[in-house]
């Protein structure tokens, strides 16, 4: 969020550079909001009662004081791409742990360390996540396996984009920044996005009101 | 906010997206209004992002961290995980006690109205003092969470009875499919999964903490008997105090070793607000819902339901309902009964199944009226005495099965409909027809063990096995069973009015169905009645309408059957039976237009059917039944239906003769009377030719004749309508030692007799007249006094009569009300 002022966020950052942890602290405590999003977003829900957000971002702010000096390495790179990545590693590292070795919910993990991506399941849990009676609710519990499958058959770019924006609420210069594409494209790509969504919530019994 | 290169869309969707998430609530329409050139896409795309957004914020509340203290209590451990929250054991320091504390973390997104609501609801609840509940010591929020303080008690809940019981029982998973589903471990994303194999009491989420119980085993139904009564208790305790439960089920009745607390009590209802995400957890609440639940209208009785189901569980070991989707199980609470808990266990006692099945009852008004009364029901079982409920027959059920169907929901209003629905059971009550011959063979066992047993009570087993054994005669059988309650409905219904009417048609077909006959029986309609119907009105009237609702009610009732199934011959032959008797029925009200529209209708189905099978007999004589009944707007040429008919049944003489007859009847009340005496000729020959006649025939026969006879004196030819009248009496006497019932052949042949001796008299043959009279006398019934049939109109003086009543001085003086014969009426 460019509104943060970049200039507050370069002055830390020459102090972090400059050996001053509280420094990073700061910054990361600006970033944490974000990044508390995207974990909730991307935390496996088999995971929900085990791990909190909270333990996660803990873990990551070690790793990140652990690894600044390599963010000074490319210095040019947005920091909030860089925290993001770190969380996004550690994110993958407690899948890992916790999902790989047990027998009942070990579905395939991807074993290289990058963020998970908004994958459908997660999306579809969370456009379903609402309803105002019990059969409305029971009537999710089916709606989901459909939203699932149809959030499937979307371009991952365009969920992830959907998940950038409204999950973690970020701008569309960072959406961009993180994808590696130019604003503009960013910005068609979710507007593109948004039509496909509303065109599959439309096919989802119950969502169509 | 930047708008470099930004696809415009974008950049409203975001500051949308913005506004939601300050708590706003933009207006799409304003969106749309404010961008003109982007109105369209705002429209489609701005609910998608206010779609996401608001879901997204239940997402968020869900996993929202939990404190390690709330307030006063300190939090010790996790004790388990539910749909509604997180409990845990905690310490409420002030007091230095032990608390379960039950954290509502899904209810943190609720808006401040709702939270306003649950906390006064949990107020109310808080304020419940009773042996079976447990007690509330708090309610609050903390940081936004609410949170519900309780006694800690130290038990098991029921949910985790039956898991052990099941399992000690040897059911695996696969042999009730639905335990993984039914299983009240909480799934809720947030929670920790529970593998199957992990004992249950692990897994509990109400107020209590886990104790090594040894507890009640599996079969011990005083124990489910008790358990119920304790709770039902409670339950009518807070009802009395207003407070609903809305979530009973065995998860929220704890066994504390001696007796039963009842736990969470108003929770239920603000989960409604938010969001249940994972299946295990809905189907663990639905399989206690009240089918009335489903559509929002809870009341006490549905907290019945919800214990009912419970102990249901508590019997058979399976929730009431096997389904392996929220979907399918809410279709099948709507639409169907459970499998009665004998049929899964035969040691469940008769009484207590008796009982669960009037608490689980799909009718809230047909359930315990209160859960005071299900208590003392279940005390009545403990000890001893009889119940209270009735186990519920087919008439019941059908009854309750045309409630909740729609097309049949009009219906209501009468309960003469109740009779005819009674014979939909076999429609409906197919499945019940295994159930019904397996109580059978009870009732019979238990018929033969009572040594004593009367007469009576055996007959009763023989009827019960009877009746099973036509439900068994599957769909063909029960149609047959359908059609005959209808029939004896319609004729309820259409008995009264019929006088008033005044067009006896006679009964073309009198074989084969089981009815006919002048007058009784379920196909009297279509005979002349031999003696006014009790409580006869003075002609059409508000009866007649009401009773004509209810044919165009069942009407419905088999259109919409007709729709839902495939269109079969047999069930287009219902739907034409119907419209004929609603045409008829149209016909006394006075309303022509609606005779012939349902005249059509029938027609139009039986043509089809006739023509593509020209010689089922059932389709031709519905046809000509049809026909002969034609209201006299359907055709330009007032004969054109009764040309259709000699058609159709030509080779038949009975259906001629009968055609015949009605074609008599119908001239002679336009005044045609040779035209009437030509047909009525016919039609006594036809009747006469008829080779076989079924002994109904007879009196179909006589009642020709007898309208041929009055219509022959009416016109002064006494002599020609002696003859006809000896005809007839020679006929019928001989039909007097034929097996089978006589009474209409009795009656026929008094009111020959009668008919007789009025003619001599008229003849001046006086001795003819008085043996003739002294003959009827032997077969005088009550219900001929009133004057009735052909002979004297409906007592309210109908003039169709066409002898106008008899001599005054008889004793059986219909001219009391008519005048004296010969005068006044004609």
């Amino acid at each position: 969020m460019p509104a943060e002022g970049e200039s507050g966020i370069a002055d830390l950052l020459e102090r972090v550079r400059a050996g001053d942890q509280p420094a990073l602290a700061e910054l990361y405590a600006k970033h944490r909001d974000k990044l508390r999003r995207m974990v909730q977003l991307r935390l496996d829900h088999r995971l929900a009662g085990r791990v909190s957000p909270s333990d996660v971002l803990q873990e990551a702010y070690i790793d990140a004081v652990k690894r600044i000096e390599h963010y000074f390495e490319k210095p040019d790179q947005p920091f909030f791409g860089w925290l993001r990545l770190i969380v996004g590693q550690r994110l993958a590292d407690v899948h890992r742990e916790h999902l790989a070795q047990k027998r009942s919910v070990g579905h395939e993990v991807p074993m290289d360390r990058t963020a998970p991506g908004a994958d459908s399941a997660c999306l579809a849990a969370c456009l379903l996540g609402s309803g105002t009676s019990p059969s409305h609710a029971a009537a999710r519990g089916e709606s989901f396996v459909k939203l699932e499958g149809a959030l499937e058959q979307m371009d991952p770019l365009d969920r992830e984009v959907l998940a950038l924006r409204h999950f973690e609420e970020l701008s569309n210069t960072e959406t961009a920044e993180l994808l590696g594409i130019q604003p503009a494209a960013a910005s068609k790509r979710y507007v593109r996005a948004l039509a496909r969504l509303k065109q599959i919530l439309e096919t989802i019994p119950g969502f169509a009101e | 906010m930047q708008s470099d290169d930004r696809d415009p869309l974008d950049v409203l969707a975001e500051e949308f997206a913005d506004r939601m998430r300050r708590g706003e609530f933009p207006s799409v329409s304003d969106y749309a209004a404010a961008h003109p050139d982007h109105a369209d896409e705002l429209r489609e795309l701005l609910p998608a992002v206010a779609q996401m957004e608001l879901l997204k914020r239940n997402k968020h509340a869900v996993t929202k961290p939990i404190p390690d203290r709330l307030g006063d209590y300190r939090i010790v451990r996790e004790v388990g995980r539910g749909g509604m929250g997180v409990v845990f054991e905690a310490v409420q320091e002030s007091l230095g006690r032990s608390v379960a504390l039950k954290i509502l973390a899904r209810h943190a997104q609720l808006d401040a109205k709702r939270r306003k609501r649950f906390l006064r609801e949990a107020q109310a609840a808080a304020k419940l003092h009773h042996t079976n509940i447990v007690p509330v010591f708090g309610v609050g929020e903390h940081d936004g969470l609410p949170y519900y303080a309780m006694q800690l008690i130290p038990g098991v809940g029921l949910h985790a009875l039956v898991h052990n019981w099941r399992k000690r029982a040897g059911r695996a998973a696969g042999h009730a499919p639905s335990e993984s589903l039914a299983r009240p471990v909480p799934t809720v994303s947030g929670s920790r999964p529970v593998p199957l194999s992990e004992p249950a009491a692990a897994t509990k989420t109400g107020s209590s903490v886990e104790i090594d119980l040894t507890g009640p085993e599996y079969g011990d139904w005083a124990f489910v008997a008790r358990a119920g009564a304790q709770a039902a208790e409670a339950l009518h305790y807070a009802h009395k105090h207003g407070v609903l439960h809305r979530d009973v089920k065995p998860g929220n009745l704890i066994h504390d070793g001696e007796i039963v607390w009842v736990t969470d009590f108003g929770l239920a209802k603000l989960s409604e607000s938010d969001g249940l995400t994972a299946t295990g957890d809905i189907l663990g609440t639905l399989q206690y819902l009240a089918p009335e639940c489903l559509t929002g209208d809870a009341d006490p009785r549905s907290d019945v339901y919800g214990l009912g189901a419970t102990l249901y569980e508590l019997l058979t070991l399976e929730p009431p309902y096997p389904a392996d989707s929220p979907g399918k199980l809410i279709k099948m609470i709507a639409d169907t009964d459970p499998v009665h808990p004998r049929q899964l266990n035969p040691d469940v006692p008769r009484d207590l199944e008796t009982i669960v099945l009037k608490a689980m009852n799909r009718e809230p008004r047909l359930r315990y009226a209160s859960a005071r009364e299900f208590a003392a029901d279940l005390t009545a079982f403990l000890e001893d005495r009889p119940i209270k409920a009735r186990r519920t027959g087919p008439a019941a059920r059908a009854w309750r099965w045309c409630r909740r169907n729609p097309a049949v929901a009009a219906l209501a209003a009468s309960t003469l409909v109740a009779l005819s629905l009674a014979a939909v059971a076999g429609w409906v009550g197919y499945a019940h027809t295994t159930d019904a011959l397996a109580g059978e063979a009870a009732r019979r066992r238990d018929a033969e063990v009572a040594q004593r047993a009367e007469a009576t009570a055996r007959r009763d087993a023989e009827d019960a096995r009877r009746k099973a054994q036509q439900m068994s005669a599957r769909l063909e059988a029960n149609l047959k069973l359908s059609l005959e309650t209808f029939e004896s409905v319609f004729d309820a219904a259409a008995g009264s009015a019929r006088p008033g009417f005044g067009i006896p048609i006679p009964a073309i077909r009198a074989h084969g169905r089981g009815h006919g006959g002048p007058g009784g029986g379920p196909g009297g309609p279509l005979g002349p009645p031999p003696g006014p119907p009790p409580g006869a009105p003075g002609g059409p009237s508000e009866l007649a309408s009401s009773n004509a609702a209810v044919l165009e009610a069942v009407l419905a009732f088999y259109d919409k059957f007709a729709e839902q199934n495939a269109p079969t011959q047999r069930l287009q032959m219902e739907a034409a039976k119907a419209s004929r008797r609603v045409c008829e029925a149209h016909l006394w009200l006075k309303r022509p237009e609606k005779a012939v529209a349902a005249f059509r209708r029938a027609v139009g189905l039986l043509e089809p059917l006739h023509a593509a099978d020209p010689k089922d007999e059932d389709v031709r004589d519905e046809l000509v039944m049809t026909y002969a009944n034609a209201p006299v707007g359907a055709f330009a040429d007032r004969d054109a239906p009764m040309k259709r008919v000699a058609e159709l049944a030509a080779t038949d003489p009975w259906q001629r003769g009968s055609a015949q007859f009605s074609i008599g009847v119908i001239r002679q009340q336009a005044n045609d009377e040779p035209g009437a005496i030509e047909a009525f000729r016919a039609a006594t020959a036809a009747l006469a030719e008829a080779a076989a006649r079924p002994p109904q025939g007879n009196t179909e026969l006589a009642a020709a004749r007898l309208w041929f006879a009055a219509l022959l004196s009416k016109r002064g030819q006494y002599k020609d309508s002696r003859k006809v009248l000896e005809d007839s009496v020679a006929d019928l006497r001989p039909a007097l030692n034929a097996p089978g019932p006589q009474n209409q052949t009795r009656e026929w042949l008094g009111v020959t007799y009668f008919a007789l001796g009025e003619v001599c008299r008229q003849l001046k043959d006086t001795g003819a007249a008085e043996r003739a009279f002294r003959e009827g006398g032997q077969f005088a019934v009550a219900g001929f006094l009133g004057g009735g049939g052909p002979w004297g109109g409906g007592p309210g003086g109908k003039k169709d009569g066409p002898f106008g009543g008899f001599p005054g001085g008889g004793p059986w003086g219909g001219g009391k009300k008519d005048g004296p014969p010969g005068k006044g009426k004609n």
